[in-house]
Order: C-alpha cells, then structure tokens, then sequence
C-alpha cells in the first residue's frame, strides 16, 4: 500500500470509518509487531506493545495532520510506547513470589510452530540498531531516507548498517541452511 | 539466494509469526479523552474563545464603571478627609459637661480620630475606631447623654456625617440607658474653640478666624500631634 492511501485511510479514520481502521491494521500488522520486537526482542512484550499501538492510534486519531506521513506517525508512537513499557519494567522491583534467576519479566519466547529460522538470526546475528534498520527498510517498507530522519542518523551511516546487516544475515542464513543439510 | 528472495523469506517468516490482535483492539473502548481537535475544529474554538474574552473585557469594564459610580464620591459628593465633631458628655447626670474637639480622617468605615479634650487640654489619638467604639472609650454608660454635632469643610459633608453618627450610635445606645442627642454646629463657636486652642497651645502655629476651615482643621490635627 503506498503512502498516499495510507493517508488517506487515516483521513477516514479520524472521521469515524472503522473499517478504514481494518484496513490500516492489516496493512500495517506485520511491520509495527516487527519494529516493536526489534526493540523489546521479547515477543509478548511485543505483542502487548503493538495492540497499545493500535489503541493509541485509534484514541489519538485526531492529531494525525491529514497528507503527513501516517507511517512514520505510526511508527512513532509504537516505538514510544515500546521504550516507556521498557523503562517502565527496568523501574519494577522483582517481588518475594518471582524467582530472579529467571531473569526480567521480559522472558517469553514466541510460538515455535513456524519456521523461524530468519527471526532467530535477526535476532542473533543483528545488533539492535541493525535490526530496525531492516525491519523498518524490509518489511515496513520505508525509504532508507526516512529511516535516517526517523532514527536522527546520516543517510550513509544508515545505508551502511542495512547492506553490512542484510550481508550478515544472509551469511548466517547460508551457514545455518549449510549446517542443516 | 538472490537479495529479492531473501527478502521475500524474511517477510514471510514475520507474516507467520505477527500475532492477531486485532479482535482485542476492538474490544478496548476508545480513550476519547486523548483526542485532540482538529484545525478546523481548533480554529472555531479559538474564535470563540477570543469572544468570550472581549465580551468578559467588556463586562468588566462595565462592572468597574458602575461600581466606581456608586461607591467613589465623585464631583457631587466631596470626600471628606476631615470633620471636627464635637461631644459634650454629661456623666451621670452630672452637670458638669466636657466638650471634646475631634479630627476624624474618614475611611470608609473606621475613622482616624485625633480627639482633644477642651477642658484639661490632652489629646488622645485613637486610631481606627468607629463612633461607637469612641463612646465606649469615653467611658459613656447608663443615664449619661451624648451630645453631639459636626462640622466639615463642605456642609453637605457636615450633614452625611451627622446622619451616619445618628444612626450609628442610635443602635449602640439601643437598651443601655444612654441618650443622645445631634445639635446644629455652629462655625463661628466651633472656629472659635479651634482658634483659642491651636494658639493655646503654643506649638509654633498661630490661627485666626478668618483662615479657612481647612487651614483650621489642618492646623489642630497637627497641634494635636504635638500634644
């Protein structure tokens, strides 16, 4: 879906088309829940995070300014809420009742029925930063442009991070399919 | 594996995963207290909101107005800063009578009183007190009488103040045995006590009848003072 669609989606959500918001989320699903785990690297935490993202948009609709980029607004708000919820469990003392060896609240893993072989490598092999720099670039679709407005960093430093991480990646990728056969 | 395909499998594997959540968001009820308007909306506030304040401006304004009418004496009703009023209070019954010579600064509803007693020629300065506290002062009780009068720069001052006395002093003396009584004041005697007395007391001022009341009253708060 391009931009301007997209836009226009949120035009009509903020006049009260719910199934515009039906259409946003199922545009969008996929890459808010891949940028959200890319910072919490926990996936119910991210889960958690990217249902808070769809209320707060849904709630806040009305400050989005019409022929602005509803992406990046987006995106915004997920990744505010995601570092708050963050910070916010970093503050939580562990109680009499949890045992600490089990680390930080933050300690699911996700569903194992699927192929995860590429998750887990982004998650393995990417630093955090590299990690949303892909997400945001591969699955969100954004231009490498606005990743560096989004991210405050220099276009080249961004353009960096992606082609030194999409490269790690696929040799972790080709070593781990090796391995296997 | 071409960068197209990686890509594609990246995509997919995140597909797979991405839970649903949409059946949940549904659910909450919107927070409609976090929106904020939008331009159009924000504009016709602000406007009504700049009317509101030129029209409560203008109320004001008018609220001010009115009130400074009614209670700042204006060019019709003079302020009055000073008012010789004078008592004689028989004690007891007692023939024996003793004026006192009073300056009073009004101020609403306390007044400044320089009070001098004529006969043994000491003045007490009895500061924020209405009539009715200074009748308490000079000690007036059941069976005495207090004879009262005033005289001010301007007549009508004179008057206002007598009328304010009478009243006053009419519901202090209410059930306590007390009579009074509001005399004519007469400038030529009143002058005359004023005159006899700022001279008198020999505090490097001398006053004749023909200064004006002013210079007079003037004259004995600050001979009073010295006192």
């Amino acid at each position: 879906m391009d931009r301007t669609e997209l836009d226009y989606l949120f035009t009509k959500l903020m006049h009260g088309d719910e199934d515009a918001f039906e259409k946003i989320y199922k545009e969008t699903k996929r890459g808010v829940f891949s940028f959200v785990y890319s910072i919490c690297h926990d996936y119910y935490t991210a889960e958690e995070m990217m249902q808070d993202t769809y209320i707060r948009i849904r709630s806040a609709i009305n400050t989005y300014k019409p022929g602005g980029n509803a992406l990046a607004w987006m995106f915004t708000i997920a990744k505010n809420l995601t570092l708050n919820e963050i910070a916010k469990r970093k503050k939580e003392v562990p109680t009499d009742l949890e045992d600490p060896s089990l680390g930080p609240a933050m300690s699911y893993t996700m569903p194992e029925e699927e192929d995860q072989t590429l998750v887990n490598l982004v998650k393995k092999v990417l630093n955090e930063e590299e990690q949303q720099i892909v997400m945001l670039h591969v699955i969100s679709g954004f231009k490498h442009r606005e990743i560096a407005e989004m991210m405050k960093k220099p276009l080249g430093t961004v353009l960096w991070a992606y082609n030194n991480a999409l490269k790690k990646l696929k040799t972790a990728y080709e070593k781990e399919i090796g391995d296997e056969k | 594996m071409r960068n197209s395909d990686f890509k594609k499998k990246l995509n997919h594997e995140y597909e797979k995963i991405t839970p649903d959540v949409y059946s949940k968001i549904k659910k909450v009820p919107i927070n409609r207290l976090l929106e904020i308007d939008s331009p159009e909306q924000e504009s016709r506030k602000k406007v009504a909101l700049a009317l509101v304040c030129i029209a409560f401006i203008i109320l004001a304004v008018l609220v001010v107005s009115l009130f400074s009418y009614m209670i700042v004496p204006g060019a019709s009703a003079p302020t009055c800063e000073y008012v010789y009023f004078q008592i004689y209070h028989t004690k007891n019954g007692e023939m024996s009578t003793t004026p006192y010579g009073v300056i009073i600064q009004d101020n609403a509803e306390k007044y400044v009183v320089c009070l001098m007693n004529e006969q043994t020629e000491t003045s007490i300065n009895v500061e924020n007190v209405n009539i009715n506290n200074l009748a308490e002062k000079l000690g007036v009780g059941n069976g005495d009488a207090l004879v009262y009068s005033v005289i001010a720069i301007d007549s009508r001052q004179a008057d206002d103040m007598l009328s304010k006395f009478t009243y006053s002093l009419s519901t202090y003396v209410a059930n306590k045995g007390i009579t009074i009584q509001a005399t004519q004041a007469s400038l030529p005697v009143t002058t005359a006590h004023m005159v006899t007395y700022i001279n008198g007391l020999n505090k490097g001022i001398s006053v004749s009848n023909t200064d004006s009341i002013e210079t007079l009253m003037n004259s004995y708060v600050y001979v009073a003072s010295k006192s």
